[in-house]
């Protein structure tokens, strides 16, 4: 009977501890995820400011990662007159950042930046 | 009662093993990381921006200052983004607040730039120096989650 009821309460504070340990984690990745997408975002802005600053003829690849905690993730291009919006969408949570304007598109993977008459292109 | 002094012993050892564990698991310290990466992203401010002489309508990444002076106009102009967009013009996820002040008198603007915090888990303060006009002024930041 002792030994039943010392198992019990054992097992009741497993279940415990792993379901905190669960959300703690869980936690840990969430955080995880969204400092690699504000990273993202914010390399995106760099190389579209370098590709703004630099002459006619300037080309250059970067990469960016194929996913976020191996879930895919894409990339929308707008343009609003002055500045232009690179919008991060992972599991339908949206980043956004000002960037100069940029014709195109841009994508996980290996992206291609041009300026060409002083206009910036993106993979096109 | 060589029963009854297991069963104590057991349970005694239950309990310290179980408050050991729930310690550690509770109190584990706060990953700090995404609040010094905000941190570090909030030195924008100590920089002339992107473009240089960048308005509401063109800026990209605000900056106050214009020949490593504090820019009155600059400041005036983030000062007129709300709070969610200051945040994105920085890329951070922490609050924040932001003061100036001169010879320990705080000056009347960027009122709303930031929000002052209600309350709060961590708090680290910026101070960076610079000239507005040809006075010393100091600014203030205060990142906080």
């Amino acid at each position: 009977m002792e030994f039943l009821i010392l198992s019990g309460i054992s097992t009741v504070m497993l279940v415990v501890l792993l379901v905190i340990g669960t959300y703690q984690l869980q936690a840990a990745q969430e955080q995880r995820a969204m400092i690699a997408v504000q990273d993202i975002v914010s390399s995106v802005q760099q190389e579209l400011i370098t590709a703004n600053a630099v002459q006619d003829g300037y080309r250059r690849t970067f990469t960016l990662p194929p996913t976020i905690l191996n879930k895919p993730y894409t990339l929308k291009v707008e343009d609003q007159g002055a500045v232009g919006f690179v919008t991060l969408n992972w599991s339908n949570r949206l980043q956004s950042i000002r960037t100069p304007v940029c014709a195109g598109t841009l994508q996980p993977g290996d992206n291609i930046v041009r300026k060409e008459n002083g206009q910036i292109l993106c993979n096109s | 009662m060589k029963g009854q002094v297991l069963t104590i012993d057991l349970i005694l050892g239950l309990l310290i093993i179980t408050v050991t564990l729930l310690s550690v698991v509770l109190f584990l310290p706060v990953n700090e990381a995404p609040f010094v990466d905000d941190a570090n992203r909030m030195l924008v401010l100590m920089s002339e921006g992107v473009p240089p002489d960048w308005n509401n309508t063109t800026v990209i990444i605000p900056g106050f200052l214009t020949d490593n002076r504090f820019n009155a106009t600059k400041i005036e102009y983030f000062n007129n983004f709300t709070y969610d967009e200051q945040r994105a013009l920085l890329n951070i996820r922490s609050d924040f607040n932001i003061t100036f002040s001169q010879n320990n008198t705080t000056l009347a603007m960027c009122l709303s730039c930031g929000q002052q915090p209600l309350s709060y888990d961590e708090l680290l303060p910026l101070r960076r120096y610079a000239l507005m006009g040809s006075n010393i002024t100091l600014m203030e930041v205060h990142l906080y989650q």
